[in-house]
């Protein structure tokens, strides 16, 4: 082997393995053929590999994304992040109708306008995600993050931890939009008595923030919880995944 | 398209050739100006033969390596044909506005 031989060989290996077993000995030969060395070679190689690689990696991404196991993932964080963050919003509209009641002198339209706006688009991405209406979750979590959005330059004195929660709607509203709904997600009746108690607190500042109010959705959760998990447990020799 | 693949593709045209005579018939065309080198041209080959421009036609060993001709498909003649009329309708409202301005110019002169 000459040393250009192996010097086109070191180059050569920078390639991606399926690119240098399809190219790699043709065009070794035309490297040798052509003659021509010195740091253009160098240079026209690297920028080749560099750009094989990354056109393989972006074919893997596109082919990951299509891949419908992506898409059941991105299901259960549409569905639990738009009840997770309904019961946020329901939360603030709460505490913003309750000043309302409370101090009637006191001007807030500005407030429960953006958090009404906020619950129904969350709300609407809730729905989307049971009814499997792909415009229904996109268009809800886009309004319920507009709203989110909003929230931080409003409230700029009151207490509000936003930033996750812009993040968190970002997030809601990507996975809203490739999500695809099984015919029955696993463990959906926990998912939805989480979401009942969730909001449940969010409706706390309306003064029914009592120990029996707090026990009834804690109740609910163990209510529908409790046969599923004992089927579980008892059925250590399943025979068909059926129920949840 | 860039001008490596038009000229690729200009050279499929003429019958299937491989590597290296893609970079000589190139060469030879451009009057010496574009010499591909191997990096660029694979990269141009390994794309037109993803897209369906073209395709493998025969393989041989020389010298103990292997040498892959290519050929132009239909698709790739199409392609080619779409980017020689678009490039002509450039070239015509260039010289169009040359013309134009060397008679400007030759009576501002006058």
């Amino acid at each position: 082997m000459t040393r250009s031989e192996s010097r086109f060989r070191r180059l050569l290996a920078l390639y991606p393995k399926g690119h240098r077993e399809e190219y790699g000995e043709e065009m070794l030969g035309v490297l040798l053929a052509d003659g021509r060395t010195g740091p253009g070679v160098t240079a026209d190689l690297v920028r080749g590999a560099l750009g094989a690689r990354f056109r393989q990696a972006s074919t893997s991404l596109r082919e990951a994304l299509r891949d419908e196991g992506w898409r059941h993932v991105a299901y259960p964080v549409h569905f639990f992040g738009s009840l997770l963050l309904l019961a946020v919003a329901v939360g603030r509209f709460a505490m913003a109708i309750l000043t309302m009641v409370r101090r009637p002198d006191y001007d807030i339209s500005p407030f429960y306008g953006v958090d009404l706006v906020g619950a129904l688009g969350w709300a609407v991405a809730v729905t989307g995600a049971v009814l499997g209406v792909r415009l229904l979750g996109v268009v809800g979590a886009a309004a319920g993050l507009a709203g989110e959005v909003v929230v931080p330059f409003r409230d700029a004195q009151v207490l509000n931890p936003s930033s996750w929660i812009i993040v968190a709607a970002t997030v809601v509203l990507i996975a809203a939009a490739v999500s695809v709904r099984r015919a029955a997600p696993r463990g959906w009746r926990f998912v939805t008595a989480a979401g009942v108690v969730l909001i449940a607190q969010g409706l706390a500042p309306f003064g029914l923030h009592v120990p029996m109010f707090g026990l009834v959705p804690v109740l609910a959760v163990i209510a529908v919880g409790a046969p599923g998990l004992g089927r579980r447990f008892r059925g250590l020799i399943p025979r068909t995944s059926k129920g949840a | 398209m860039r001008e490596p693949t038009f000229l690729v593709l200009t050279a499929l045209t003429g019958g299937p050739l491989h590597g290296y005579a893609v970079i000589e018939d190139i060469a030879g065309m451009t009057g010496g100006r574009v010499r591909l080198r191997a990096g660029t041209l694979y990269a141009a080959l390994d794309r037109l033969r993803a897209e369906g421009l073209i395709e493998v036609d025969r393989e041989e060993i020389v010298q103990s390596r292997l040498r892959r001709y290519y050929r132009l498909t239909g698709a790739g003649e199409q392609s080619l044909t779409a980017e020689t009329a678009r490039l002509r309708a450039q070239a015509t409202i260039a010289e169009r506005r040359l013309r134009a301005r060397r008679i400007q110019l030759g009576g501002a002169t006058a």
